[in-house]
This record gives structure tokens, C-alpha cells and sequence, in this order.
């Protein structure tokens, strides 16, 4: 037998590794070792719904602006896309998001965010300049809220530095009232949600903030063992770079907004490096809790007391790291009830080399990482994750899951290992029984693309019934995937309108009874990475055409219930009067 | 979950580079046409003026050194200390530094037993008052050589100031029984007249008068003789023999310290005449000298040790030699190779900063110096020193290994990368693979790293941890199945491989085989009760199957045995909320939360200068 084994020098090759191992996640956390044993599960014997990109064919022609270096991380982050109905018309029009470098910056350049307007034949029209929203700010991402109840959504965008907060005029214009409405973060905020925390009707704001970069105190590239990854020299951060604070407005129902956050116990003293957030009524209490997914440091889970304050409950509920207790890079959010049980529960988007985390909601404040059992967690180790969302693709009324990935560091294009700098999608589809089975190569080739994307929203963008995807990239070209759907699959649409309720109904409670099922949804603003989906609700029911009933719960408390309609239909619902026809919910006239 | 806690014996690996560095063919080769120690002993200090006896042991060494066998050498620089460090004590105490001195001597009788260098050692100790241990030392040589007559005098010496006159009478009447001596015939008259012995006193003075020519300074010491006797007629009759010119001894002093001192004056060889003026220089001068060759003799010494492999020993005498004289070429470079050897990285590093730099094409002081600076994990500075020995570091691998292993700290992959493929296109020994797998798998190539493991088995296939190292990595590669059948082969090669348990449980945890995993966790603990990483898994396996009660021993283990390892503190707080547990949990979620902190409480130091025309994100 060899006397290798007690060699020192084997004992101190065995310890380097051990201390070292996980090395090289610059300014990210080490990521556990990984959960191998769960295989991935292709979904077979089931027909997957093909995403086409149309982005081209659709006109759609925005270019996020990027730098190839990516020297400093704000170059990294942008990218958010926002799905409003901005005329409410009924069909979602799209927001592009975009920022500039910061060599363009510090030459006071700006960067052109787009709107395009849907014009309900599969193309887009880039309305841009007409609706006055083409360069807010150094723009990371954005959300949509009726903040005045004037019934036009309007456009909160999320910036490195002041962010702005657009008035929807009604006439396809936006102004600008941020300084009016208090609510300009001068920050380095990424994500915002709109939420009725106190149910009064007017929807607050929550507002993450992620690193506290300043263009007068820029941090040097690569200069320090924390800016490197795998060897070579990257971008700073977020390690070793001060968190910036989150930041909660209240709606003083009177167009302006006060800053509520230390009050109400969600200002982030830690300085955690907030992305995702959103408002979810986590335990069906009727009140919207938060939840933020931070990068890098603990999410957070913030409890809604119901008298203005909040409680941090993230460790306590089990949704702040993952089930080795390690904190992970979590940048995107996304919510939902796959189960249908009832309980919205949480998906996570993460850093290379950590699972995306699937948090089953057990109910009374309780989730467990199910991430590997689920199938969701092993697929998704190699990539950096971004842009999510729970839907249901293929209208079988149970929630599929989609994401977006794309590395930070331009450099690792240079690394032979590793998944690259360019990452395709994922697609994995439920399978009724907790767990997801991989449709990514079953879905067209547009997903698998190998990209840089960022930000995610989905909306029947189309009115057909199929839920379509928008995805932003951060060096370049935007995808719409058109969801060319399943056929034999049915589903409803829903606008709903709030009365006593904030008009756009941000924060009503949908459960849908067909086919023997039971699905529960949420209006929410935000969630995602920095991106906003479309605000009409949409259920997958299968191969039923009925629908048995529908019952919504609203902010305001009050239920309305419909019974017995027809699937394959879009209704109206306006608060404390059920279905209504669509010019109902929707604003008659201009705002001003 | 891996193992964290043990050490990193670098102190163990760094000696075999070093080693190795030595036995490069090429480097040696550049030794001796550099300033090397064979070089250096050349310039040894030409003897000026020193003792025909001192010139005389010089060209041995000269011949020794031409010989180039290191026991010669030993034996001749020895031999040149030993009499250059008895001629600096001389010095000394003709300076009237007696400590100075007796350092010297005693220096001077580690390496030479000399009976005269000894007999120096008594004078000087009793020049400093140490009468003790002057007699001590007086007396063995007296022991060994009872024919000494300087060692009587010096006895005699001690006796007078311990007023022991009767031995002082006897040890002088040695003397004088072996030689003639004025000093000692004085001093027998004295210690004579202290024993009331008058006539035979005045018998041993006449025979001083008549040796000085009856000189009237020799009646004034006499005089004084008889005043410490407390003769008082013979004091005054000594005075007016003396003359009107004579100056008796001031009153204040003790008559007999100025009977000792007067001893002295009758320029007797067993006494140290202090220098003149005119002297004074040219004994400076020949201190230098002396220092000078001192410092070379003890670099040669030092040498010849390290040729001998006794470094610890080179190491001190380089210490030395610098003491001596630091400027002797060469000494600051073999310093600096000894300490690596020792090894003293500080120290090596210290000596070899400055030979690099004026040499830079010292290869072995540079391999010698990057290696220093790696294993005291200057890992920047090893990658600078390292660089320009280029593609010649190929030649020796556990050096190409340290320079490859500096630049995975620097995070240079591609650097280190380049590096360690050159290396391993050479004929590797299994110890170096290894070495080349830490590399690979610290820089997250694993499958290179599983490559490097079964190239270590294709040598050996009995080499212990190979298997167990290609597990981990594979772990890392999402192949648990095959990571398991390497921790298999681990155990079959030693079957008491805790670790490879583990980590084989760990695997099978991975491909869902549960109960297979928690069997071995149990079997790992039940062998190894305080097995950190076993416990918190198995912990955390119990809690995942909903049995928080069973779990808690487990994790409570766990974060005794490592209160600083957050998930175990996780899964504890989630065990005791489980269990309904609140203020415990609590407690546990408390101390996560706090070790989390602290251990992301990372902050970029601020960049230099603002940068102008910055937008404001105020």
C-alpha cells in the first residue's frame, strides 16, 4: 500500500480544497455544494406549446443599450419590461426599460426606454416620444399601479438615481410627477411594486434598492480578490459595496406619497441588496404582505400586522436562504399556487451555481424549500437566473414556470468551463403532482437561445388565450414569445375593475373552480426581475369548457362570486357588480 | 458538505521544495558561478599582521576550501575561530573590556579546547571581577596541565584579591618555580608580608631589584607593599630609596588594588599590557581585521554545515558571522538559502529580498526566495519573484507547483492554468499530481481534477485519498453515482476512512438513496462520535424526513462542535420551531443571523479621487 495517503503534502492539497473550494463567486456568496442525485426530468408524453420569437416580425426594434465590459454593476442590472395597458384598450402594450453605460452616464448620455403600442394584429407600434416616457432616468426596471384611481395605469420606472413616477394622462401620454408625488428614491433602486398595504383604496408603493453606487466614487475593476471570478478580473459587488435601504411610500390618496419605511419596519437597516419584490397575501388574511428577493443576503419575508407595521419573518417562515441555510443571489420573483392548495408560493431566480428555490407556501407562515423534490432546482444550477414567472403555458390549470438567464461577467465568455456568458431559458412544466418536468427543448428554439436576458413578463399579449412572454435582454434585442398554445386547452380571461378597491384591483384574491379544479391567482404589481406583468387575469382550465364559479375576493373585503361561465371568453368584472362589459372597468375619458 | 476544519500544513510540504531547489542540476550550476559560498570563502580577509600561528591555520582553510570537502573545511574554519576569537579577546582586554572579552574566549572554547585561551578566560574574568568563576576555570586548567605557570599566576592572582595569601604564596612559588618573573616574585613578596613573613618577603623583593636594576619606581611599588602590610618603617625607607623625584601612590587607593596593579607593570608575559597610544590604531585596525575574518570563517563553517545538511547549525553561525561582519559576500544569500531550509521563511525572506534584487539572475536565490514568500502566503509577491524563471521552473515540479499554486490565489486561472499544463506535460511523480489536483479543483475544474486523480492511480493504484479526492470532485460535477464507486474504492484501500464514509453517505444522500446515507452517517458517527459535518447531515436528513425530535441530538452536536457553522445553527432553529420550540429557535435564528453578518461584513476599501464631471445620483 502506498504511503501517499498520510503524505503531508496530500493533507495539505485535501485542506486547500476543502477551504477553497467554491472560490471565484466575486462579489456573490459561496454557493453550497450541489444537490446532484435529482435528475432533470424532461416532460415526455405531453404536448408543450411552441414560443416563437415575433419580436422582429412584430416591430418591435428596441435595442437595450450595454456596455461589453460591463466594468461596474449597474451595467449589469437593467433591463426590466413592463406589460400596461396603457390605453386600456384591453390589449397589453409593452415597456422596454434601458440604460446607459456608465462611461455614457458620466458624459450626462442618456439611454431610450421604449413603449410600444399593441395595435391587436400581432404587431407593435413604438409610441415613444409621443407618451413623453423615452429617457426617465438611468432605468433598472419598472411597475404599474392606478396610484391616483383614475383608471389609467401608471408607470413607476426604477432608476440609478431619482426614480420617476409617470401619470397616465388618458391620452397616451405620460407626465411626470414624481417630485408632486414624493416618490423619486434617489437611490439606486431595482425593483417597485404597487400594493394597498392598509386596504384604503390607493395603492402604495414598496420600492427595493440595491447597492449604493455613486459615479463620483466608482469601485475599481477587478482591482480586488472580491472583483474576480474564477480568475479573472469582473465587475465589484454587490459584496463589498454598501447596500442602499428599501423604501415604503404610502398613498395619501391625494396624489402625493410619504415615506413610511422605518415606521413600518421595512426600510432594510441591513442594507440587503433588494431586486425582486412584490405584494402577496401570503396567509389569506386579506392583507398584502412583501416579499423581496435580495442578492446575495437574506430575502426577505415581511408580515403584514394589519396596523402599518410589518414583521420581517423571513428566517422564521423558512423563504429567506435555502434549506442548507445559505444565502443565495436571488434576483427574480414569482408567485403562485401550482399545488392548488390554495397558498401562493414562492419561486426564486438565482447566481450561477445555486438552484432556483421553489418555496411551498404549508400555510401559517410556514414554506419549505422544495426545490429539488419539485424538479425545479437541479435544471437550473448552471445558469444566472433572472426574469421568472409561474404561468400556465399550455392552459392545462396547472402553473408551468419559465426563466431567463444570462451572466453578469462578460469575461467568463473566455472560460472553457462553466455555462458561458450567453444563457438560454427554461420552460418546465407542471405535472400536477408538485413537481416540473423540463420542456425547454420541446418549446421552439427562440428559449433555448443562448442570450443575455434580464427582465420577464407575461401576458396574453394577443388576446388568444395563450399567455406570451416578453423578455428584455441587456445587450441587445428584446424576445416576444408568442405562445402558439395547446389546442383543446381552454381558459378565461379576466379585467377586473375595483370601486371601493384601487381601480386597477391590485391585490384581489381570484379563486376559479373547473374541471374539477381549484386555482387561486393574485392581481400583482412588480415581481419578476424589475419587470411587470400584465395586470388581466388568466386561467388554463384544461379540457373543461365551463367554468363552475369564480369568486373574488377584493382589497376592499368584499367577495363577488360568479357562477357557471363559458371558458375561451375575456369578462369584465367590476367590483360589487360582477360581470360587466369591458368599457366598465375602463376609464371613459382623459385624466386631465 | 466538506471538511473545514483542518490545518494547512504548509510547514510540512515547503521543506521538499526547498530540497528540491537545492538539488536542481541547473541552478547549481549558476551557484557556483555566482556569489556563492565557494566563491565567497575565496575573499576571506588577508591576514594583516596577525599571529604567525592565526596566518598559519588561514592557509589550511585556504587548503581546505581548495579541497572542497565540507568536513576539511569544518575542521580548518574552526580552527581559525578558535584562535581569531581568542586574538579578539586579547584585544578586548587590552581594552579594558573585560565582558567583551570573556564572550570571546568562551566563543573562542567552543571551538577549540585550548588550555592558554581558557587561562585568557580567567583573566578576563577576573579583570571583571568574577573570581569565582575565574578560579574555576584557573583551576581545571591547572588540573590538566599542572606545569602551567601562567595559570599559577593568574591563581595566584585570585588568591591575592581573595586575600587568601597563604594559597597566594603557594601558587606564586609555582611560578617562580617554573620560570623566572618579576610580577610573580612582587606579588609573592606581598602576599608574604600579608602573612607576616617579612624576611622571606624581603628575599623575594631583592630578587625584584635586582632583575629592575634597582629602579626607584620598583622601590615605590615596594613601598606600597609594605603599606598594605602595614610596615610602616619599610614603607618609608622604600620611599627615600625611591628618591626625591618618586611619587608615592595617592593615599585614597587600597594599597594592595596598587599592589596588583604595580604587578603588571613589570611587563611580565603573564600579564595583558595595556596599549599605548601610538598602538591604539593599528589595534583598531587589526580589530576590523579580525571581525572580518571572523565573519568569513564562520560563513565558511556555515557552509560546509549546510553542505552537510545540518541547517539549523549553518543558519546560526550565518547569524554570526553577520554579527562579525554582514557585508562578507555572499553571507546574506547562503543566510537566506539556510533559513528556507530550517525552515524560516521571515528570515529566508528577509536575506533573499536584497540578493535578488541586485542578482536578478540568481535563479536558486529567486526559486528559494518564491517559495518563502508562498508559504508565508505572500502569494503577489511570489508570483513577481516567480515570473521570470519562466519555462526553467519545469525542472524542479514541486517549485512550478508553488509557483502555479501562487497564481490560483492571485485568482490568475489562466495563468495558472497555462502553468500547470506545461507541468503536467512533464513525467510526474503521484505526489505531484496531487499536488496538481488541489489546483485544479481549487480553480473549479474538476473534471481536470478527476483526470489528475486516476493519472495518480495509473502510477499507484493503491495511493491513498486518490479515489477519495476524484470523489469530491465529482460531488462538485453533479456525478454522485461515480463519486460514490471512488469513496468505495477509497474504503478498500482503507477501510477506516472516516471521511470517505462520509462523503460516500453524502453521495448517496445525493442520488436519494436516504436510508442508505443515514445508515452510514450513523456508522461514521458511531466511529468518530464528534464527526461535525455527519451530524449536522444526518440532522438535516431527520428534519427533511419530518423527524425534528430525532434530529435534534444531531444538530445540536453539530453547533457545539461548530459553533461558527451557520447552516447547522439553520437547521437547529428550524428543528426546535418544528418541534414548537419558539425562544429556542429563536435563540438559534438569532446566532444564524449574526454569523451571516459577520461573515458578509466585506466592504471595499473607497477609490482614490473622485472622478470629475460625475452625473450625481443625489
Amino acid at each position: 500500500m502506498s504511503v501517499l495517503g498520510r503524505n503531508p503534502l496530500l493533507c495539505f492539497l485535501f485542506i486547500s480544497q476543502c477551504l477553497l473550494q467554491g472560490q471565484g463567486q466575486a462579489g456573490h456568496d459561496v454557493a453550497p455544494p450541489p444537490p446532484a442525485g435529482l435528475k432533470t426530468v424532461a416532460c415526455n408524453g405531453r404536448p408543450v406549446p411552441q414560443l416563437e420569437d415575433i419580436a422582429e416580425k412584430a416591430g418591435i426594434h428596441f435595442r437595450h443599450t450595454y456596455s461589453p465590459e460591463k466594468k461596474y454593476i449597474p451595467e449589469s442590472m437593467s433591463g426590466g419590461v413592463v406589460l400596461i395597458d396603457y390605453d386600456r384598450d384591453g390589449w397589453p402594450d409593452i415597456y422596454f426599460t434601458n440604460a446607459p453605460t456608465i462611461e455614457m452616464a458620466m458624459k450626462h448620455e442618456t439611454a431610450r426606454g421604449a413603449l410600444y403600442h399593441n395595435n391587436h394584429d400581432g404587431t407593435f407600434t413604438d409610441v415613444t416620444d409621443k407618451a413623453g416616457v423615452g429617457t426617465p432616468c438611468f432605468a433598472n426596471g419598472g411597475a404599474v399601479g392606478d396610484y391616483n384611481n383614475d383608471g389609467w395605469p401608471d408607470l413607476y420606472i426604477t432608476c440609478l438615481g431619482a426614480n420617476v413616477l409617470y401619470r397616465n394622462n388618458g391620452d397616451g401620454t405620460f407626465t411626470d410627477v414624481t417630485a408632486k408625488a414624493g416618490v423619486g428614491d434617489q437611490r439606486n433602486s431595482t425593483g417597485a411594486s404597487f400594493g394597498d398595504y392598509d386596504n384604503d383604496g390607493f395603492l402604495d408603493l414598496m420600492v427595493t434598492n440595491y447597492v449604493d453606487f455613486h459615479f463620483d466614487n466608482l469601485p475599481a475593476f477587478g482591482k480586488l480578490p472580491i472583483c474576480t471570478f474564477r480568475g479573472l478580473d469582473v465587475q465589484c459587488g454587490p459584496r463589498g459595496l454598501k447596500g442602499a435601504g428599501d423604501t415604503l411610500y404610502h398613498n395619501n390618496g391625494d396624489g402625493t406619497f410619504t415615506d413610511v419605511s422605518k415606521s413600518a419596519g421595512v426600510d432594510d437597516p441591513s442594507g440587503y441588496f433588494g431586486l425582486g419584490v412584490t405584494w402577496v397575501d401570503f396567509n389569506n388574511t386579506g392583507r398584502s404582505d412583501i416579499f423581496i428577493a435580495n442578492d446575495a443576503t437574506p430575502n426577505y419575508l415581511y408580515k403584514n400586522e394589519g396596523n402599518g407595521k410589518f414583521t420581517e419573518i423571513g428566517l422564521e417562515s423558512g423563504t429567506s436562504v435555502s434549506q442548507d441555510g445559505a444565502e443565495q443571489a436571488c434576483m427574480g420573483v414569482a408567485i403562485g399556487d401550482y399545488l392548488h392548495d390554495g397558498r401562493p408560493s414562492i419561486y426564486i431566480t438565482n447566481f450561477e451555481n445555486e438552484y432556483n428555490t421553489l418555496y411551498r407556501n404549508n400555510g401559517d407562515w410556514q414554506f419549505d424549500d422544495v426545490s429539488y423534490k419539485s424538479g425545479v432546482g437541479l435544471p437550473s444550477m448552471p445558469y444566472v437566473k433572472w426574469g421568472n414567472a409561474f404561468f400556465d403555458v399550455d392552459n392545462d390549470g396547472w402553473l408551468d414556470l419559465i426563466f431567463v438567464s444570462g451572466h453578469v461577467y462578460p469575461q467568463v465568455a473566455t472560460l472553457s468551463s462553466g455555462a458561458g456568458y450567453q444563457q438560454p431559458g427554461m420552460l418546465q412544466l407542471n405535472q400536477g403532482d408538485g413537481t416540473f418536468c423540463n420542456a425547454s427543448d420541446q418549446a421552439g428554439p427562440a428559449l433555448t437561445q443562448r442570450r443575455t436576458s434580464r427582465g420577464l413578463a407575461v401576458g396574453d399579449l394577443f388576446n388568444d388565450g395563450q399567455l406570451d412572454v416578453v423578455v428584455e435582454d441587456i445587450d441587445g434585442a428584446p424576445m416576444i414569445l408568442r405562445n402558439h398554445g395547446v389546442p383543446g386547452r381552454h381558459w378565461v380571461g379576466l379585467e377586473l375593475g375595483g370601486t371601493k378597491s384601487n381601480r386597477l384591483a391590485i391585490g384581489a384574491r381570484i379563486k376559479l373552480s373547473a374541471g374539477g379544479m381549484t386555482q387561486t391567482e393574485q392581481i400583482r404589481s412588480g415581481g419578476s426581475y424589475l419587470s411587470q406583468s400584465d395586470l388581466h387575469v388568466h386561467f388554463g382550465v384544461g379540457t373543461t369548457t365551463k367554468i363552475d364559479s369564480i369568486e373574488i375576493r377584493w382589497p376592499s373585503g368584499t367577495t363577488d362570486i360568479l357562477k357557471n361561465l363559458e371558458a375561451d371568453k375575456f369578462y369584465a368584472v367590476l367590483e360589487g357588480k360582477g360581470i360587466v362589459p369591458a368599457e366598465q372597468v375602463r376609464p371613459t375619458a382623459h385624466a386631465h | 458538505m466538506f471538511e473545514l476544519s483542518r490545518k494547512f500544513p504548509l510547514a510540512l510540504i515547503l521543506p521538499l521544495i526547498f530540497c528540491s531547489i537545492l538539488l536542481w542540476p541547473s541552478v547549481f550550476a549558476q551557484q557556483n558561478k555566482s556569489a556563492g559560498p565557494t566563491k565567497d570563502r575565496s575573499r576571506v580577509a588577508r591576514p594583516f599582521n596577525l599571529t604567525a600561528e592565526l596566518q598559519s591555520r588561514l592557509q589550511t582553510l585556504e587548503s581546505a576550501k581548495q579541497s572542497g570537502d565540507p568536513t576539511l573545511i569544518s575542521t580548518a574554519s574552526r580552527s581559525v575561530l578558535a584562535l581569531g576569537l581568542r586574538e579578539m579577546g586579547g584585544i578586548d582586554l587590552m581594552q579594558g573590556s573585560a565582558p567583551a572579552a570573556i564572550d570571546a574566549y568562551r566563543r573562542s572554547s567552543d571551538f577549540e579546547n585550548s588550555p592558554a585561551t581558557r587561562t585568557d578566560l580567567a583573566v578576563a574574568y577576573l579583570q571583571a571581577g568574577r573570581l569565582a568563576e575565574s578560579l574555576s576555570v584557573v583551576t581545571d586548567v591547572l588540573v590538566a596541565d599542572p606545569d602551567n605557570g601562567r595559570a599559577w599566576y593568574v591563581q595566584g592572582k585570585i588568591w591575592m584579591t581573595k586575600k587568601r595569601y597563604d594559597d597566594a604564596v603557594t601558587s606564586f612559588s609555582r611560578v617562580l618555580s617554573l620560570q623566572e618573573d618579576q610580577a610573580a616574585s612582587y606579588l609573592l613578596g606581598a602576599a608574604l608580608l600579608q602573612r607576616k613573613e617579612r624576611e622571606q618577603a624581603k628575599t623575594a623583593f631583592r630578587k625584584v631589584l635586582e632583575e629592575t636594576g634597582n629602579r626607584s619606581s620598583v622601590h615605590l611599588w615596594l613601598a606600597d607593599a609594605y603599606r598594605a602590610a602595614n610596615y610602616m618603617d619599610d614603607f618609608a625607607r622604600e620611599i627615600r630609596q625611591a628618591g626625591p623625584g618618586a611619587k608615592a601612590t595617592a593615599r585614597g587607593s587600597s594599597p594592595m588594588d596598587a599592589v596588583m596593579s604595580h604587578a603588571a607593570r613589570f611587563g611580565s608575559s603573564f600579564e595583558t599590557a595595556k596599549p599605548t597610544r601610538q598602538e591604539r590604531p593599528r589595534i583598531s585596525q587589526l580589530q576590523v581585521e579580525l571581525r572580518t575574518l571572523l565573519a568569513s570563517a564562520l560563513n565558511d563553517l556555515g557552509t560546509a554545515e549546510a553542505r552537510q545538511q545540518q541547517y539549523s547549525l549553518a543558519l546560526a553561525h550565518f547569524h554570526e558571522a553577520a554579527s562579525w561582519n554582514a557585508d562578507v559576500p555572499g553571507l546574506l544569500r547562503n543566510t537566506g538559502i539556510a533559513a528556507g531550509r530550517v525552515p524560516d521563511y521571515p528570515e529566508c525572506i528577509r536575506a533573499l529580498r536584497p540578493v535578488v534584487a541586485e542578482n536578478p539572475q540568481d535563479n536558486v536565490a529567486r526559486a528559494m526566495l518564491g517559495t518563502a514568500l508562498f508559504a508565508t502566503h505572500s502569494y503577489a509577491e511570489a508570483v513577481q519573484v516567480f515570473t521570470p524563471l519562466g519555462d526553467t521552473v519545469l525542472q524542479l515540479h514541486e517549485l512550478a507547483y508553488s509557483w502555479a499554486a501562487s497564481l490560483v490565489q492571485m485568482n490568475k486561472y489562466a495563468e495558472a492554468t497555462a502553468l500547470l499544463s506545461k507541468l503536467e506535460q512533464q513525467k510526474l511523480s503521484g505526489e505531484t499530481l496531487m499536488l496538481a489536483v488541489q489546483l485544479w479543483s481549487q480553480m473549479g475544474n474538476y473534471e481536470h481534477t478527476v483526470d489528475a486523480c486516476h493519472r495518480t492511480l495509473e502510477l499507484d493504484p493503491k495511493t491513498l485519498r486518490a479515489h477519495y479526492l476524484a470523489g469530491l470532485a465529482l460531488l462538485r460535477l453533479n456525478r454522485s453515482a461515480e463519486a460514490a464507486q471512488e469513496f468505495r474504492d477509497e474504503l478498500q484501500l482503507d477501510e477506516g476512512n472516516v471521511d470517505a464514509q462520509y462523503h460516500l453517505a453524502f453521495s448517496l444522500s445525493q442520488q436519494s438513496q436516504n436510508e442508505q446515507a443515514v445508515e452510514l452517517w450513523k456508522k461514521v458517527l458511531a466511529a468518530k462520535p464528534d464527526h461535525a459535518e455527519a451530524n449536522y447531515e444526518l440532522g438535516k436528513e431527520l428534519l427533511t424526513e419530518g423527524k425534528a425530535e430525532e434530529s435534534l441530538n444531531y444538530l445540536e452536536t453539530a453547533v457545539r462542535l461548530k459553533p461558527q457553522f451557520e447552516p447547522a445553527h439553520y437547521q437547529l432553529q428550524s428543528a426546535y420551531r418544528a418541534l414548537g420550540r419558539k425562544e429556542d429557535a429563536d435563540r438559534e435564528a438569532r446566532t444564524y443571523r449574526a454569523l451571516k453578518a459577520k461573515n458578509r461584513n466585506i466592504t471595499l476599501p473607497p477609490p482614490p479621487q473622485p472622478s470629475p464631471g460625475a452625473p450625481s445620483t443625489d
